[in-house]
């Protein structure tokens, strides 16, 4: 099961057989925990969620991940940054 | 001065699906990747939908050289897939990075960053994802801005919830690069 905003709209993607053999509370459950992670992660992106509160949302390990890859993302860009200005 | 550049499966993917494989292939950048790495591509290649064709699109650009690891990186790459979470092309990527000296490896799975982040700085390897080359070409005048933001918000769709973190955070740093260049 994904979750994904395109544009003005969110995207639910679902293997039919899954769909067919899944009780619909499981279905519910995970769909809105799809949805709740996506929007943590976007939020924590923009600075707008805390790394204490994604811990809380997305549970430990993957939270690391996250704020890991936020991490190398922010530093690489940095870097380029930082080699445009040595550059001018 | 060329800057050598290891890829892993999932930011070549990624750097395929917005068809922009001509970003990887300036002059200032020569990108390999381990044997695995074009294994797994041609698994996903046999799919008959969108990651099938950026699959395909990066085995027909001749954008990558393959290089075989040798038998003792071999052995540092079987070591380090026993990690959680980390892959077989994960693994040869990083070991690949290491045997040719690379400055950077470039990853877009969120495990696999947040697993081999430790070893990689022991070893001189800098992590990066495909959203940091984008960004990179828009600072080198290759992409100008629009675009850039456009293909940033169309890998955070196209790639799901755990890596839209990559290209999210891209599109705030590419704020910051903007300033610096106007």
């Amino acid at each position: 099961m994904g979750v994904t905003i395109a544009g003005k709209k969110i995207i639910l993607e679902f293997p039919r057989e899954e769909f067919e053999a899944i009780e619909p509370k499981v279905i519910e459950r995970e769909v809105l925990n799809d949805l709740r992670r996506l929007k943590a992660v976007k939020e924590f992106s923009l600075g707008k969620v805390s790394e204490k509160e994604l811990v809380r949302i997305l549970g430990p390990e993957k939270a690391l991940n996250i704020i890991e890859a936020k991490k190398i993302t922010e530093e690489s860009i940095k870097r380029a940054i930082d080699e445009y200005k040595a550059s001018l | 001065m060329s800057i050598k550049q290891v890829y892993d499966t999932t930011a070549l993917l990624s750097i395929s699906l917005i068809k922009k494989l001509d970003l990887i292939i300036k002059p200032d950048i020569v990108a390999f990747v381990p044997v695995s790495v074009l294994e797994e591509l041609g698994d996903i290649d046999k799919y008959r939908d969108e990651l099938g064709d950026a699959a395909r699109a990066i085995i027909m650009s001749g954008a990558i050289e393959k290089v075989e690891l040798k038998n003792e990186y071999k052995s540092l790459a079987e070591r380090i897939a026993r990690f959680p979470r980390i892959d077989r092309g994960e693994a040869e990527a990083l070991a690949l990075s290491y045997q040719i000296n690379a400055k950077e490896l470039v990853i877009d799975d969120i495990d696999a960053i947040g697993g081999l982040a430790g070893i990689s700085k022991i070893i001189g390897v800098e992590i990066v994802p495909s959203s940091y080359i984008i960004v990179r070409a828009y600072l080198k005048d290759i992409l100008d801005y629009k675009e850039t933001k456009g293909l940033l918000k169309e890998l955070a769709v196209k790639r799901g919830w755990e890596q839209s973190v990559l290209y999210e955070t891209a599109i705030v740093m590419l704020e910051e690069a903007k300033k610096v260049k106007s």
